[in-house]
């Protein structure tokens, strides 16, 4: 996911608006994950022929020290940061 | 001792010699990737309208803005690249402070760097210096700044901001303490403008406040030292009575250092980290079974709902709303 995602028409994408209206978003319960986290998320995707799929994350990646980006990441970033700019 | 001299005894105290030996590299990290998301930020429409505006001030100085071919005085400098650096809500983030600890005490900092001069050692004891103070005052504070509805970042930040600038210049502890109190009267920020130009003008603003209370109160200024906590005063107005505890504040200051443990959060994706680990589920599943558009009849995205007051957003119609929205983000990859 870069920049270019978020920008011009990036959002009038058909996939995009179709699938928004698709999105259910809610709080998750402490049956999912203890209530002292705050940082992580469950998806859920039901697709056409009625399979369910999930997916938890405790924390996103790169949250804190104890799970940093690896340097090729960071590497990674600050090149597509500056990059855009050169473009 | 009032809080604010109790805070700038502690600032003052800081000393590289003291840090611990893996500090520098993530100080490495931190100031790197704040020039990165600057710099791609400074192409921002609302950079570009910021500058454009400041320009007609003509101010000279030597200070750099980030991707933009002139130098400028250090107000300016910071006003500009504080907002470019937060404009695309890629930078650095820190779960003690609730907020972005780089972006409102470093491009202050590189702005003083390009005037007075600054040694690689002088220029991390100040960055590690404010980011401490920030997150300090935010154990204090947060959750419930937070929650009402204060842009922590800024509101903490100015603070952060003030023990970097009185690092690098050398203030004595009493002109901090002002400075700090100075300050005070300039924090602000509200986070009912995320998702507009206005949440990185936060950040610019905070910048150039900063340096201001900074310079005021070395050259004489005045300001009262129970800013913080008087009746009246910046905890009661920002959080109200009882809902703040200035002793988490001040006690085992710098154990750890807060650069160190818990650490910076970098952002691997361009928008409100509230949406990353949503998204980080969603990019996995995708690419997992290799999702496409067609065969998805339903998504759900359970986040805590702290994060969702400001990232559920249905009816998403801009691109700065879509990165504070949950429910663009999961369908981007």
């Amino acid at each position: 996911m870069t920049a270019s995602h978020f920008e011009g028409d990036a959002l009038l994408d058909s996939n995009v608006q179709t699938l928004m209206r698709r999105v259910h978003v809610d709080p998750y319960t402490t049956e999912q994950f203890p209530a002292d986290n705050h940082y992580a998320a469950e998806a859920r995707v039901i697709l056409t022929d009625g399979t369910v799929l999930t997916k938890k994350v405790d924390q996103p990646a790169g949250r804190t020290s104890a799970n940093a980006l690896t340097s090729e990441q960071l590497k990674e970033k600050f090149d597509h940061c500056v990059g855009e700019l050169c473009t | 001792m009032t809080f604010a001299q109790e805070l700038a005894k502690r600032i003052c105290a800081m000393n590289y010699e003291h840090f611990p030996s893996e500090t520098n590299q993530w100080a490495e990290v931190g100031i790197l990737d704040t020039v990165g998301v600057t710099i791609l930020g400074s192409r921002d429409d609302s950079t570009r309208i910021l500058e454009k505006i400041t320009a007609a001030d003509r101010a000279t100085g030597p200070c750099l803005i980030f991707g933009f071919d002139r130098r400028t005085a250090a107000s300016e400098a910071s006003l500009i690249n504080g907002t470019a650096s937060h404009v695309l809500d890629f930078d650095d983030c820190c779960n003690t402070m609730s907020g972005h600890p780089s972006v409102p005490i470093l491009l202050g900092l590189f702005a003083l760097a390009d005037e007075y001069g600054a040694s690689g050692k002088d220029f991390i004891t100040a960055y590690i210096t404010g980011f401490e103070a920030e997150c300090r005052i935010s154990l204090g504070v947060n959750m419930h700044q937070y929650i009402k509805g204060w842009h922590p970042t800024v509101t903490l930040g100015v603070f952060g901001l003030v023990a970097v600038a009185g690092k690098l210049l050398r203030l004595t502890e009493e002109q901090i303490a002002t400075a700090l109190s100075i300050a005070a009267s300039m924090s602000s920020g509200i986070k009912t403008n995320m998702g507009s130009m206005t949440k990185p003008l936060h950040v610019g603003l905070c910048g150039r406040n900063g340096l201001l209370a900074v310079r005021l109160a070395r050259d004489g200024f005045t300001a009262n030292l129970k800013i913080f906590e008087h009746n009246q005063g910046y905890f009661n107005v920002f959080n109200g009575e009882g809902n703040y505890d200035i002793s988490k504040i001040l006690h085992d200051w710098g154990r750890p250092l807060h650069i160190v443990d818990p650490g910076m959060g970098i952002k691997q994706y361009p928008c409100c980290a509230s949406t990353h680990p949503a998204a980080d589920a969603m990019i996995a599943l995708a690419q997992e079974y290799d999702l496409k558009p067609g065969n998805v009849t339903r998504i759900d995205s359970y986040t805590h709902w702290r994060r969702l007051k400001h990232t559920n957003r249905p009816e998403v119609s801009t691109s700065f709303q879509g990165k504070s929205a949950s429910n663009m983000l999961l369908l981007v990859r």
